[in-house]
């Protein structure tokens, strides 16, 4: 590690200097939004017919080698114009502002200077991909325009997890990517059971997923990193924008407070499914209803007494709801300051009466209050900064707040009515409470030491408080945590052209973690290769580690639920991964073609299960924590073909994978695949615009993920002449659930006025409605085994009515 | 361009689908084992069904006969009788069950094999008793016993257990004449016949003391407690006795190719007497 580490040096420092006798303009500039004055992240600015170009920073800033002063540019962005600059020499060279114009009409296809942007670009970056929320709400959707199911029909990323919001990127699990909206660490993005995402699309301004490889600055996750920068209010203009869906109102405000220093952005949403219970509310939580709103009374049938069975279904009390603020403060020319807020919840109210009738005559009758109230979301705030200490060197810091909650208390109290005589009641709960605090600063800096290297560097330090508490009763502490402990990383990454076609990025990351008192180093590497103009071959390696991981207790009965813990290497191991990623981009017109091949070395990987023994403890019930630990190999092949503009555009992907993990203490030892593995998967997204309409529409196909499941059964005697049956059980996820299809589409029709534009939306969720399999419930009795699938959603409509204030 | 674009990719997934798939061996109908050694005792507690298939139409387990049934120790091998029902047994007299000794199990049957293996563990150490007479009120009526407290008192034993081993503990009466506490019931909770001998065992559990209540017991006279230590494989699956389809899993099992248990115990004893309160 120590000679990788003066290699490292001596790479980013001494062969700089060397080369750099090459003579160069130095072009420094930033992209900003013509209609807003807000400066474009993430834009592509190349040199016109060269191919050469760079990405500007989070606050639009850039740095480019430029042969002339009067040379053209082509300046990209998603959802933005394509714009061409023929550079003017009488402009400062040090801070060139490029102004950029929002996609707002369709333009000729051929056009080179305003072209229609694409709802997904694929970065020059190794499995780097963007989207713009503004094109994202075209697509078909459940009820809510959803960034993160958007994401979902890219190749590489799962599509077949109705129920979560949560990315599966190549084969991880959504605890493992990082996801950060300015600068605050997301630890939940579900809203409605992981129906809808937790972000608002009007509240963002762009969006971008690196699947693997991601470089030095990010760290903490083993599987992808997705960035999501908050929406900037026009510092000119007031804006508004107002939603309604069958589920829930949206609205948003740009606020400008003083004229191109100061404005705010504030977008609400929140659903009105505890007020009003539309179809759409009930055909999603119907799929529920199996598990935690219908109630099974199984009274034994007492002498003289029958045995029966009732079923009460009741839709409970529901809504979500969250909020983004961003106070955006422009100071001078070279830094500005903002200030975000997050707030959003869900809101669960499942409580419920029982009546459990005599069975004779004078019996007593009881009645049983289910007080269930549930509640999870997130709270974070953060402030930003972006300064540019010079040309050539700028810097940005976050410091910010997290807080994920997610709770449920049940407590059923009964109470005996005999005649007039009410007895005392008796109570029991659960308890489950998980908070998660982070305490978070980020500080990024970069350096461009001549036009064709650039430094990076920057610390991270974390500090996360978490509490999880599992209680049966009143007595009965399941799992009592608390945990807290800090980690603080530093990074150097230097990225470098060595010549016009081959560009390399090296870095290095460097973990302390108290918890463990270890320091974790972690190499980075990624590098670009132009064959002609059109192809571009790509690799990228890294060593990554996790040192907080989502459990997942699973729970048929009460509804799954997920708890966060810290990596302590003894219970719960720090995870860490290895990827190795290569591929080719080819480009040409309007088409794009990008192949990746990925391969994912896992370790530290945990799975849970909760049991109950009366075993040694004869006056109580005991649960025993169970963690598993193992490691996993996760590899495939991406493929996407893209048609990025004209009246007709979109893409086709496929996606060839598999996820083994093997555990000691699972199927024998033996390798088994893990529950996200799926062989293959397909995607096609379709979009087209005929004058004022938009329509659309998405498919997926994908073969049906593993599971486990009874196979035969048997009985033993036990030491203390009791006969017991078991189960056995299939090989771990051996079987297959069948394939998983689904067609979406949508069409949107917009008025345009002087004032105001309306767009009506209708929607369709699965239209031929395919039965898709969520899992399979098993209910055995005797030598009888009934299956249960229980599915996802079928044929869904919805409509959605916008109005936006220009 | 194109048709290299097409190569390339074609060759990923090529390479990538030639990888080994994985190997589920789903049988039905495996061999179930429930075999027990117990320190000094005769090897007859080998009992072989076959697992029920869900998909059968049968309801009963089927007895596992004509198995070829092997316990290996100390580089011999002594082949069980199968006497039937599915119970196998040794019936020689050169296999003693030692403490510290390991022991291992073959059954072949109908092509399958399968194997284990365990070890007998050390046994404990019972504290002496400071009394060992329990005084039992007979002022009992018909019927289950209720809660008497005349009874003049429970006997507690303790034995030595700084691993927090699992114990399990066997009560039985050491006396075939003496006289029933209460004559012509049978239902007493982990009672066997009280027209016999007394037996119970209670399950096993983590702990250095164990309580004999008065109210379990049927029979006056010699009583012999004995205090058997539980290998780890047997605490496993006792643990996980009960299955949660919450987290289906399969229940913990040591035997290869096959299901159930092969495990052994040691015990360690004392004696103690039930007299009558009145007739002394």
């Amino acid at each position: 590690m120590k000679k990788a580490f003066i290699a490292f040096i001596i790479i980013i420092f001494v062969i700089p200097w060397q080369l750099s006798g090459q003579k160069s303009s130095l072009l420094l500039g930033q992209i900003v939004n013509s209609s807003n004055q807000q400066p474009v992240p993430y834009a592509t600015i190349s040199l016109l017919d060269k191919k050469t170009g760079v990405i500007s920073d989070g606050k639009g800033y850039f740095t480019l080698k430029v042969p002339s002063d009067t040379a053209s540019l082509i300046v990209s962005c998603v959802g933005f114009q394509m714009m061409k600059e023929k550079l003017n020499p009488n402009k400062p060279f040090s801070y060139y502002i490029i102004l950029i114009k929002e996609n707002v009409k369709e333009l000729d296809e051929v056009t080179v200077t305003a072209e229609k942007e694409r709802i997904a670009r694929v970065t020059n970056d190794v499995s780097s991909v963007k989207m713009s929320p503004a094109l994202v709400s075209k697509l078909p959707n459940m009820g809510e325009v959803d960034i993160m199911r958007s994401f979902q029909l890219l190749p590489g990323v799962s599509a077949t997890n109705e129920t979560s919001a949560g990315l599966y990127v190549r084969g991880g699990t959504p605890d493992q990517n990082l996801i950060l909206f300015d600068g605050m660490t997301i630890y939940n993005v579900d809203h409605f059971y992981g129906f809808f995402s937790a972000f608002n699309a009007n509240a963002v301004d762009d969006i971008e997923l690196i699947k693997g490889g991601f470089p030095a600055r990010y760290g903490g996750r083993t599987s992808s990193v997705m960035e999501i920068t908050g929406r900037l209010a026009d510092y000119r203009k007031f804006k508004a924008t107002a939603s309604l869906s069958l589920l829930s109102f949206n609205g948003a405000m740009d606020i400008p407070i003083v004229k191109d220093k100061l404005s705010l952005q504030i977008a609400v949403r929140r659903s009105y499914t505890d007020i009003i219970r539309t179809g759409l509310f009930t055909k999603i939580y119907n799929i529920y209803s199996d598990k935690s709103s219908t109630t099974t009374q199984q009274p034994s049938g007492g002498p003289g007494g029958f045995g029966r069975t009732r079923t009460q279904t009741q839709i409970p009390s529901f809504y979500f709801y969250d909020l983004n603020t961003k106070l955006s403060w422009r100071l001078d020319s070279r830094n500005e300051l903002a200030l975000s807020l997050y707030n959003g919840k869900d809101n669960l109210n499942n409580s419920r009466d029982m009546s459990n009738f005599g069975f004779q005559s004078g019996q007593s009758a009881a009645t049983t209050r289910i007080t269930d109230l549930a509640g999870w979301g997130n709270t974070g705030a953060s402030a930003q900064w972006h300064g540019k200490w010079s040309d050539k060197f700028n810097s940005s810091a976050f410091v910010s707040y997290s807080d994920y909650f997610s709770n449920r208390n049940i407590k059923n109290t009964t109470s005996s009515d005999t005649s007039t005589v009410i007895t005392n009641p008796v109570a029991t709960n659960t308890l489950e409470d998980n908070n998660v605090k982070d305490y978070s600063l980020r500080i990024n800096n970069e350096l461009q030491l001549c036009s064709w290297n650039r430094l990076e560097f920057g610390l991270e330090h974390i500090y996360n408080d978490i509490s999880y508490k599992l209680n049966f009763g009143d007595t009965i502490k399941v799992n009592d945590k608390l945990q807290h402990g800090f980690r603080t990383a530093v990074y150097l990454q230097d990225r470098i052209e060595l010549n016009k076609k081959f560009d390399l990025t090296l870095g290095i990351r460097t973990t302390y973690y108290d918890v463990t008192r270890e320091t974790y180093y972690e190499p980075r590497f990624s590098a670009g290769y132009k064959i002609n103009d059109n192809f571009r071959l790509k690799v990228a390696a890294g060593r990554y580690y996790q040192f907080i991981t989502r459990i997942i207790r699973e729970d048929i009965l009460q509804g799954s639920k997920d708890f966060w813990l810290m990596a302590d290497n003894s219970v719960i191991p720090v995870s860490s991964a290895y990827h190795y990623i290569a591929g080719f981009t080819w480009e040409k017109g309007s088409w794009l073609a990008d192949v990746e091949g990925y391969y994912k070395q896992l370790d530290g990987l945990t799975e849970y299960s909760s049991r109950t023994t009366t075993i040694g403890r004869p006056n109580g019930v005991d649960r025993q924590d169970q963690f598993s630990k193992g490691r996993g190999i996760a590899k495939g092949v991406e493929i996407m073909l893209q048609k990025k503009y004209g009246l007709n555009t979109g893409w086709i992907a496929y996606t060839l994978s598999q996820v083994v993990n093997t555990f000691p203490d699972l199927n024998y030892g033996k390798p088994f695949y893990a529950s996200q593995d799926q062989t293959h998967e397909f995607k096609a997204v379709y979009t087209r615009k005929a004058g004022n309409w938009d329509f659309a529409g998405t498919f997926v196909f994908a073969t049906g993920k593993p599971y486990t499941a009874p196979i035969d059964q048997y009985q033993m005697t036990m030491l203390d002449g009791s006969v017991n049956s078991f189960i056995h059980v299939s090989d771990k996820n051996a079987l297959r659930l069948s394939a998983y299809h689904r067609m979406d589409i949508s069409a949107s029709y917009t008025w345009q006025g002087i004032v105001a534009d309306k767009t009506l939306a209708f929607s369709i969720f699965n239209a031929y409605n395919r039965k898709n399999i969520w899992y399979k419930e098993f209910a055995i009795q005797g030598n009888e085994m009934n299956v249960t699938d229980v599915k996802y959603l079928g044929f869904t409509p919805n409509l959605t009515f916008t109005v936006r204030i220009k | 361009m194109m048709k290299r674009i097409i190569l390339i990719a074609f060759t990923m997934i090529l390479t990538l689908y030639s990888c080994e798939k994985l190997s589920n061996s789903n049988n039905n109908s495996l061999l179930v084992l429930s075999g027990y050694l117990y320190q000094d005792e005769k090897v007859d507690s080998i009992h072989l069904v076959k697992s029920l298939p869900f998909s059968s139409a049968d309801t009963i387990y089927e007895p596992v006969e004509s198995a070829k049934a092997t316990i290996s120790w100390n580089s011999q091998q002594y082949v069980l009788t199968d006497i039937g029902k599915g119970y196998y047994s040794y019936e020689g007299s050169d296999l003693p069950i030692r403490i510290g000794e390991t022991y291992s199990i073959n059954i072949e049957y109908n092509g399958n094999e399968i194997t284990s293996s365990t070890k007998v563990p050390a046994s404990t150490t019972i504290q002496p008793l400071t009394n060992d007479i329990i005084l039992i009120d007979t002022v009992r009526t018909f019927g289950p016993p209720q809660n008497d407290k005349s009874s003049s008192g429970d006997l507690q034993i303790t034995w030595d257990n700084p691993d927090q081993s699992y114990f399990y503990v066997v009560i039985e009466s050491a006396d075939s004449t003496a006289s029933a506490i209460v004559s012509g019931d049978s239902n007493f909770p982990g009672g066997g016949s009280n027209l016999g001998i007394f037996r119970m065992r209670s399950q096993p559990f983590i702990g250095n003391s164990y309580t004999i209540s008065s109210r379990v017991l049927t029979k006056y006279g010699k009583h012999v407690i004995k205090v058997y230590s539980v290998n780890q494989e047997y605490a496993n699956l006792y643990e996980n006795r009960t299955q949660d389809s919450r987290a289906l899993s399969e229940p913990v099992t040591n035997v290869t190719n096959g299901l159930g248990i092969f495990t052994a115990f040691s015990y360690a004893e004392a004696t103690f007497y039930v007299k009558n309160k009145y007739r002394n």
